[in-house]
């Protein structure tokens, strides 16, 4: 029997058209068998409807794409791929959803930008980098070059502050991207829960998926999992390191070998570079499922990584070494890339997922309480 | 004194152990020993094998049989095989009684095995009884006609009347239009890139050329009697009116007044009653509609050369032919007014129609333009007509729709690729290599929508949208379209009825003529010598009608190719003393094989042994007792009956 | 009448060569049928019943088999094989081996006591290895020829010089181990190709786990599980002997599937059907699931056929491709990971047995002048029996898959087209 439906859905093309140019090319392949969705391994928590956000993509059903947070629970195991009898990609589809989605919550119009010109990308990073280099230029204190005096040329007091601006800027973006996210997603479907269970649901999700991606370990052998690991605590440490502990870290004093301080900079740094290579390698060699396709947006935070952990060790390499213009350029250097990092990549870019995953996991909880659930 | 009487010779067979593993074969062959008239009592362990057959003909030259009693397998298996065992041994191969203990006893009874036996013995009890009452009888022989009659020039109809031609037969093609070709001219795309006209200009070419092939166009068969070897057939000519000194210069359909719709171009545009059936028709001449045409003379007038001649008057012919091929081709759904507002928006439109406008030599040239428009949406619905989806849709599929709307839809977007196409459907049943067209199409991005329940078309301000509940998504969804093209199923062509009591051939549930058995015998009729080619049977493609068309035409062949057919004997038969004429027997015959005739002042009823098929209906009806069904006589099935309940010893 | 045709060589003995060689048989032209197995019947024989109908297949079959044994102008060539063909439309060379059946077909009555003496035991092809033959054998009882045959291979005498059993036994004195493979050259007017098809290996899609779980079956072993001439008497058992509660069936392993085949097998919805229905008459109480993605049911009686399987028998449709197998080592059930696309729901249910609807692979061999594995090419659309070479004709399942109505309708069709070069015209 026909149900009456109080509103019904229309098709947009431009959406769809899109959803293509960032990766969705295999979406008019789906025949709808839905062994994408049996295969995925984390189906098994609940409705991963992986094949029908395939069919809204195909019929350019946008809300419905939006109000959608399949995307964000998948990790991207690529075996949804290697099952499909057409050859439609689906792993690459989400990837290409999470990539519109990550374009659509942002309300600038910089992350549309950033997803269809890579020029845009790369010249964004390239003005973030140079106009940081240019404050550092104007701001740096004096250069003692006899020995590797780096407290004075970068004066932690100044680096400290320009950190803060940073961090504000960033939280303020995320901050109202993840409300629109929530708009788009949530909606008014969870007006009637009552805030002290939604702040309590927001402790029990957000905090151990943003450290922990638990879900992640479910998607294929834990490699990937394990390797996104060792990356989120290399980056983690480095924000540890350089941003609370900076008034212990930015000196000119090199600790003993045994120094947690400097045994988690070595950590953070190989983590980082570790990580970032071994994507960089997966990529070119198309190793795993999901290295088969790579956007520019995914170069871009692997290099910018790369080269954050590189020239940080860099640093302490001339440190040690008592090289003092070298560490001064190449601490200039590793200070450039953090807005690039901070302030495209995670409001506009590809490491915004650190912010959608966990609040995915985390709305999705809400949605299903405020449709009645427990 | 030994009584003179039949000389029965039983045959048991173990038939390995599909009887021995059940029955006691020992038990029952001494058991027939002792039967009356029984002479000698064997087993042996495959009958029908070339040594169990020695034994049979042997002991007919030994022990003098006269009459062969084979315990066995089913008779439809091996009765032909001990027939002819009989007639090698020299005997009449009709004084063959077989019966069946195999699936009548040791395979239904597998696991009760001394009442199989016991069952096998009273079965040959009774064949034992019946074989002493069998009569010799002769195959009945009859000289074949070497002549064909295909009815349908379509393509299916043409293929079979090629294929027989170029075997040396003589064919007969009764077409009831003024042109050969059928659909197929207008249907644009085929397979393999190939056009109907493409396909079909080989088989007409040889065909213009053949001698061998007599065309009767603008003609019907109105009766069909006699049986397989010698149909006596009468055929209707129309008049066409229009000769072949036409030149095709068009001037009468200039002035002709009467105005119909083309039935070529599926109802797109309009026709004269005078008209040109399709440009590169076989034959290429005008052709007048008698059923619209006002014989006002307009045309007459016009016309140089005097191709016209309205007096033409119609014609009554006879054919005999050994064989008939009936190819009388299909009709398509028309939807009626309403159905997805078809008649209510020239925007809605059925794929035949699309076919006809996405062709070269269609009413726009091939340019998809429908009412002056080119459409920047089309949706296609399927299965329109079919699967019960409306009211006065049929039940069942349609086979070929989803291969022909997919195909257009391809074309669509390969034409003007920014065209957005949308097919909402059932199933897709692309089967076999056609699966390609479904791939190709997703390739190209057509946009598929899965529904249950039929979609709902609207008019809205002149425009159209389409409201469907999509079943993968489980959402009802709204679609603006510019176009909507319905997939309409096949259906059993207009005057099918008629024809099919002319031959006496049923239509199935579908309404389309039914085959001998649907999976062995697709392109046979349950008429002996009447086979059936194309669509006529049931939906079928292009190339799928022209294989049945060779197919019926290698049936035909093979009844046309001998001097005379032999028909089985054991058919009805009159005893005229008797026979009152009363003529229950007449309106029971399903085969029409009895008649009532006068016979020195006797109304007596005659049967015709070529058309009685030995059902038995009229001899069980028979008040009198006067038509007895040869084989099968009244006291040769009592004996049986009686010999159950008495036991003689 | 007409001049005296030349003979028409049918390779092939399943229903399509079966119906071709009487066609042409039935016009005076004398027929060559040479058939690799040694019996004709074909996939057909091996069939329990056939949709719509559910017609008994070996009774509707086994009539035409006799037929061709006792027609005068078809020459019945089994276990043998083509070496090469030459020439051209009209006068074609064919070179045939007949493989030695190590048995006199004259002598021999069919009698079938070797078969129960002979020690070696062999998996039974007939029965898709879920039985056993023995190294002397008759395929099946109907089969045509109903002659014995040693398999060289496994026949202990020809391995290890020992055994001769059956020689011992014969009541006819028809074995003969001194036989040698004969070469025959025939001269042909046109050919037919009739070679019938083989299903593909599911362990392509290796998630469903066939040869590994030991209740995966595919369509053609499940068919021989139903049939009464089959390994279990037609009782549908699993492999530890009992019966299974819920049966699941899996359409599309290997087609429609880039992984192995793009293209559909057309028949494998019906026979599911079919079969699920003949284990609910088997087996009233199972439950029988049908996992598809397009119910492709589109002959005549198939549609009717479908909705009377969910009405009378209560077959359940669900729209889904399962997307794998697993087994519960204990029970050996198998447990079906899917998502039912109609109701988005995720599932793992639990069967007792599934039955995967594998994909057709037509039998062309390298002596074919066609490309191997794939399905030939239609000539000339206006002949579709045509193939690319003048006077090769294709009937049957290898020129594409289809069921038994069109393979019939296509021999004879192949054999019409044949008989025309047969009499000298069409070339």
């Amino acid at each position: 029997m026909i149900e009456l439906v109080s509103e019904l859905l229309k098709i947009d093309e431009e959406f769809l058209d899109e959803l293509i140019s960032l990766g969705g090319e295999g979406i008019k392949r789906c025949y709808q068998c839905g062994s994408c969705t049996a295969t995925c391994p984390l189906s098994e928590d609940g409705i991963i409807p992986l094949r029908k956000m395939i069919k809204y993509s195909q019929l350019g059903l946008k809300e419905k794409v939006l109000e959608n947070l399949t995307p964000w629970t998948c990790y991207y195991c690529g075996e949804c791929s290697d099952t499909c009898p057409k050859d439609a990609d689906p792993g690459e589809i989400m990837m290409a959803l999470r990539r519109y989605l990550t374009t659509e919550y942002d309300w600038t119009g910089i992350s549309k930008r950033i997803y269809h010109s890579k020029t845009f990308e790369v010249m964004a990073s390239l003005v973030l980098a140079l106009l940081t280099l240019g404050l550092i230029y104007l701001l740096h204190g004096p250069v003692v070059t006899d020995k590797v005096d780096l407290e004075t040329f970068s004066p932690v007091r100044t680096v400290e502050i320009g950190g803060h601006v940073i961090l504000v800027v960033l939280s303020a973006l995320v901050i109202s991207n993840l409300y629109r996210m929530y708009k788009f997603t949530v909606g008014d479907s969870a007006k009637r829960v009552p805030l002290s269970r939604k702040l309590s649901e927001f402790f029990k999700t957000v905090p151990v998926h943003f450290l922990t991606q638990l879900r992640f370990r479910k998607c294929g052998n834990r490699i990937p999992w394990i390797k996104h690991l060792i990356l989120v605590s290399g980056y983690a440490s480095a924000f540890i390191l350089f941003a609370i502990l900076l008034r212990w870290t930015l000196t000119n004093e090199i600790y003993p070998i045994t120094n947690p301080l400097r045994i988690l900079g070595y950590y953070s740094s190989a983590a980082l570079i570790y990580v970032s290579l071994d994507g960089i390698i997966g990529r070119i060699r198309k190793r795993e499922r999901m290295h088969l396709h790579s956007h520019s947006t995914d170069w871009m935070f692997l290099i910018l990584l790369l080269l954050v952990g590189l020239t940080g060790l860099l640093v302490h390499l001339f440190k040690y070494l008592g090289m003092a213009m070298p560490t001064y350029l190449s601490y200039s250097i590793h200070l450039a890339l953090v807005p690039p990092l901070l302030v495209l990549e995670v409001p506009f870019a590809k490491w915004a997922h650190i912010a959608y995953r966990p609040f995915a996991i985390y709305f999705q909880k809400l949605k299903e309480l405020g449709e009645g659930g427990v | 004194m030994k009584i003179p009487g039949p000389r029965i010779g039983v045959y048991v067979c173990h038939c390995g152990l599909n009887i021995a593993g059940v029955i006691n074969v020992k038990e029952v062959v001494e058991y027939a020993k002792k039967l009356p008239n029984v002479v000698v009592s064997r087993d042996y362990v495959f009958m029908c094998s070339a040594p169990g057959q020695n034994l049979i003909k042997e002991d007919i030259e030994k022990e003098k049989l006269d009459r062969v009693v084979v315990a066995a397998c089913s008779p439809s298996m091996h009765e032909p095989t001990f027939r002819a065992a009989l007639e090698d041994g020299g005997l009449n191969p009709y004084l063959l009684e077989m019966v069946n203990i195999r699936e009548h006893s040791s395979w239904v009874h597998s696991k009760e095995k001394e009442a199989a036996t016991e069952k096998a013995k009273d079965l040959i009890r009774m064949a034992v009884m019946r074989a002493s009452l069998l009569e010799p009888l002769e195959k009945i022989k009859t000289p074949v006609e070497n002549k064909v009659l295909v009815i349908g020039g379509g393509i299916s109809g043409l293929r079979a009347a090629l294929d027989l031609a170029e075997r040396g037969f003589f064919v007969h093609l009764v077409e009831r239009s003024p042109v050969l070709g059928g659909k197929t001219p207008r249907i644009s795309l085929v397979r393999g890139g190939k056009s109907g006209r493409e396909i079909l200009a080989p088989i007409l070419e040889k065909i213009s050329s053949s001698e061998k092939i007599r065309l009767h166009l603008n003609s019907e068969v109105k009766s069909v009697d006699g049986s397989i070897g010698s149909f006596k057939v009468k055929v209707l000519k129309r008049p066409r009116f229009v000769n072949e000194r036409c030149n095709l210069c068009g001037k009468c359909e200039e002035v002709c007044p009467i105005e119909v719709e083309n039935e070529f171009e599926f109802g797109l545009n309009k026709r004269k009653a005078i008209f040109l059936p399709y440009k590169g028709s076989y034959p290429e001449i005008y052709a007048i509609d008698q059923e619209v045409c006002t014989k006002c003379g307009e045309c007459v007038k016009v016309c140089e050369p005097g191709a016209i001649n309205l007096e033409e008057a119609e014609e009554e012919f006879n054919l005999e032919v050994g064989a008939i091929i009936v190819a009388a081709g299909h009709d398509y759904y028309e939807p009626p007014k309403g159905e997805y507002s078809y008649g209510l928006s020239s925007k809605v439109i059925t794929t035949l129609q699309l076919e006809r406008l996405l062709s070269d030599d269609g009413p726009t040239g091939g340019e998809l333009i429908v009412d002056g428009e080119r459409p920047e949406s089309v949706a296609f619905i399927h299965c329109v007509g079919s699967l019960g989806t409306t009211p006065s849709s049929k039940e069942y599929c349609s086979r070929m729709c989803c291969y022909a709307s997919l195909k257009n839809a391809l074309r669509i977007k390969k034409k003007y690729p920014k065209t957005k196409v949308f097919v909402l459907h059932k199933d897709i049943r692309t089967y076999g290599l056609d699966e390609d067209i479904y791939w190709d199409s997703l390739e190209e991005f057509v946009r598929f929508l899965r529904f249950e329940d039929p979609p709902l078309v609207r008019v809205k301000d002149g425009k159209l949208e389409i409201e469907v509940f999509e079943v993968n998504l489980q959402e009802r969804l709204l679609i603006p379209v510019d176009l909507v093209v319905l997939s309409v199923g096949m259906v059993s062509p207009r005057g099918l009825d008629e024809l099919s009591s002319i031959l006496k051939i049923s239509c199935g549930p579908e309404a389309f003529l039914k085959e001998a058995h649907l999976k062995l015998r697709p392109v046979e009729s349950l008429s002996d010598g009447i086979f059936l080619a194309g669509s006529v049977t049931g939906p079928k493609d292009v190339i799928e009608s022209i294989i049945s068309g060779s197919a019926a035409a290698s049936k035909a062949a093979g009844v046309v190719s001998k001097e005379e057919v032999e028909v089985e004997p054991i058919v009805a038969e009159v005893n005229e003393d008797l026979c009152s004429g009363c003529g229950i027997c007449v309106s029971l015959c399903p085969y029409g094989a009895i008649s009532i005739k006068e016979k020195e002042g006797k109304r007596l009823a005659e049967v015709d042994p070529m058309k009685c098929k030995g059902c038995g209906s009229c001899a069980a009806s028979c008040p009198s007792g006067a038509m007895q069904q040869k084989h099968f006589k009244d006291r040769q099935i009592m004996a049986e009956i009686v010999s159950l309940r008495e036991v003689m010893v | 009448m007409f001049e005296l045709p030349k003979p028409v060589l049918v390779l092939g003995g399943g229903i399509a060569g079966i119906q071709a060689s009487l066609d042409l048989a039935d016009q005076g032209i004398k027929v060559y049928l040479v058939e690799r197995s040694p019996s004709i019947g074909g996939r057909m024989a091996q069939l329990d019943k056939t949709f719509p109908t559910l017609d008994c297949s070996s009774c509707i079959l086994t009539p035409k088999m006799v037929s061709v044994a006792r027609n005068e102008n078809i020459e019945l060539m089994t276990y043998s094989e083509v070496l090469e063909i030459r020439g051209k439309a009209g006068e074609f060379k064919v070179r045939i081996l007949k493989k030695p059946r190590y048995v006199d077909t004259e002598k021999c009555t069919g009698c079938m006591i070797c078969m129960e003496k002979c020690p070696s035991k062999v998996p039974s092809e007939f029965n898709e290895g879920l039985g056993e033959r023995k190294a002397i054998y008759i395929p099946f009882p109907q089969a045509v020829p109903l002659k014995a045959t040693i398999d060289k291979e496994h026949c202990l005498y020809f391995r290890e010089g020992i055994c001769r059993v059956c020689e011992k036994f014969c009541p006819a004195g028809a074995i003969d181990f001194e036989q040698k493979p004969e070469e025959v050259e025939l001269e042909v007017a046109s050919i037919i190709v009739a070679t019938g098809f083989f299903l593909d290996d599911p362990r392509k899609r290796e998630e469903y786990g066939y040869g590994k779980y030991e209740n995966v079956y595919t369509s053609l072993e499940f068919e021989r599980l139903l049939s009464s001439t089959g390994p279990t008497k037609g009782e549908i058992r699993r492999r530890d002997g009992k019966e299974p509660k819920k049966i699941a069936f899996i359409q599309c392993v290997c087609s429609r599937d880039l992984k192995s085949n793009k293209y559909c097998s057309s028949i494998c919805c019906m026979a599911s059907v079919k079969q699920a229905i003949l284990a609910k008459e088997h087996l009233p109480d199972v439950e029988c699931t049908i996992f598809y993605m397009d119910l492709r049911a589109f002959g005549k009686g198939y549609q009717e056929f479908l909705e009377r399987a969910e009405r009378e028998f209560g077959i359940k449709y669900i729209r889904s491709k399962p997307a794998k197998i697993e087994e519960d080592p204990k029970t050996k059930n198998l447990i079906v990971t899917y998502e039912d696309t109609t109701s988005t729901k995720f599932e793992k249910e639990e069967f007792d047995m599934v039955v995967l609807a594998v994909g057709m692979k037509p039998n062309l061999l390298k002596w074919l002048p066609f490309e191997e594995q794939e399905f030939p090419e239609i000539g000339d659309y206006s002949d579709p029996v045509s193939s690319k070479i003048d006077g090769i004709f294709l009937a049957g399942t290898v020129s594409g898959p289809k069921d038994i109505p069109d393979s019939v309708s296509q021999a004879s069709a192949a054999a019409m087209r044949a008989s025309v070069i047969a009499y000298g015209g069409g070339v």
